[in-house]
């Protein structure tokens, strides 16, 4: 079993890179999905993401310092990526986008790829309500049970602040849910 | 609802379809190396959101093929270059200027929850965000930094700043401006 060190060295090493790389797609693949899904809700448009994601990724490999893990690292480029192309579309249509993510989140209830029922709709619509970073932070913690520190390496936020922004998120998605 | 963490993502109403991580050939290698460091993260985890079959399956060939077409083109494109941030400013202040509408607006795009909704769900997820667990304590409170309380207060007054942007945007306001000049 290769160490982290050893891993990222393959990555970053022309010969043995492309092999490595397919390992780190497969490794990660399924994770940064979900992650990105949670922020652009619809299934293609995850995939596009992802993509980009990937190719990022492998574009960039050779200048990763190591000053963060690579999970990190990932998760942040996944995180710019989601929430550029949501800024983008919304750009497009010219509307917020909160609105966007509203609208999706409402047409939830036709989209093939969800299978949630009528509580799991209003948790997302809460979810959507909630402003950028609280959302990430709330889908963090609530459903990925990630470690503070490590929300805190991806977003590059204080420990202290991130409580703070999900202790909000929570408060408001529980009002949200009280008054719809 | 207190959580359980190999089902998180049930919660969320996102799903994947029956055994569709159990048919990955690669779970094992997934579960070998750098899993070690996230072990709380499981290759079960369901989302509401479901996917289509084979669709992870197959995401490393259309990877590759998307990166062959991009190798043929030399140019390489910074992660983070001037032309993001510029599109990422722009937006910012296209939603600054746009969330007041998303403030007014949301009633009328409700879907109409039927009566029958969920009702125990909806009260679980009350419990568990109401549950004193999320309160901050006081040491908590006396760890927030500087910058931590500024950010928060930047938040809190983000609203006020759309309010006042909303005003500032009004045609009539420019208007009688653009007269009294």
């Amino acid at each position: 079993m290769k160490t982290e060190k050893e891993f990222i060295a393959s990555l970053q090493n022309q010969k043995t890179r492309e092999l490595a790389f397919r390992d780190l797609v497969k490794e990660y693949k399924e994770r940064l999905y979900w992650h990105i899904r949670k922020i652009v809700i619809d299934h293609a448009d995850t995939d596009d993401v992802l993509q980009n994601t990937f190719i990022k990724i492998f574009r960039n490999i050779e200048n990763f310092k190591g000053d963060s893990k690579l999970y990190s690292w990932m998760y942040r480029i996944a995180t710019n990526e989601a929430i550029t192309f949501i800024n983008k579309r919304a750009k497009t249509q010219q509307i917020s986008s909160e609105e966007i993510k509203t609208t999706m989140v409402n047409n939830l209830k036709a989209d093939d790829y969800f299978d949630g029922d009528e509580a799991q709709i209003k948790l997302q619509k809460a979810i959507a309500s909630l402003p950028e970073k609280q959302q990430l932070v709330f889908n963090m913690k609530y459903f990925d049970d990630m470690k503070y520190q490590e929300i805190s390496d991806i977003l590059e936020t204080s420990v202290g602040a991130l409580k703070a922004s999900y202790h909000i998120a929570v408060k408001k998605i529980e009002t949200f849910i009280l008054e719809h | 609802m207190k959580k359980d963490n190999s089902h998180n993502n049930q919660n969320s109403g996102f799903k994947t379809p029956e055994n569709y991580f159990e048919k990955f050939d690669d779970r094992l290698f997934a579960r070998l190396s750098l899993k070690d460091e996230h072990p709380e993260v499981t290759l079960e985890q369901e989302t509401g959101f479901t996917v289509p079959e084979e669709y992870f399956n197959s995401f490393e060939e259309r990877l590759f093929d998307k990166l062959s077409e991009e190798k043929m083109e030399t140019k390489v494109i910074p992660l983070f270059s001037k032309r993001t941030w510029t599109y990422v400013a722009s937006i910012a202040a296209v939603v600054l200027l746009a969330i007041p509408l998303f403030f007014t607006n949301t009633g009328e795009n409700e879907i109409d929850i039927e009566k029958d909704l969920s009702n125990i769900e909806i009260q679980e997820y009350l419990d568990y965000f109401s549950s004193e667990e999320f309160d901050l304590n006081t040491v908590e409170f006396a760890s927030l930094s500087e910058e931590d309380i500024a950010e928060l207060e930047e938040e809190t007054n983000t609203i006020e700043n759309e309010l006042l942007l909303e005003y500032l945007s009004n045609e009539e306001i420019t208007d009688d401006l653009l007269e009294n000049l």
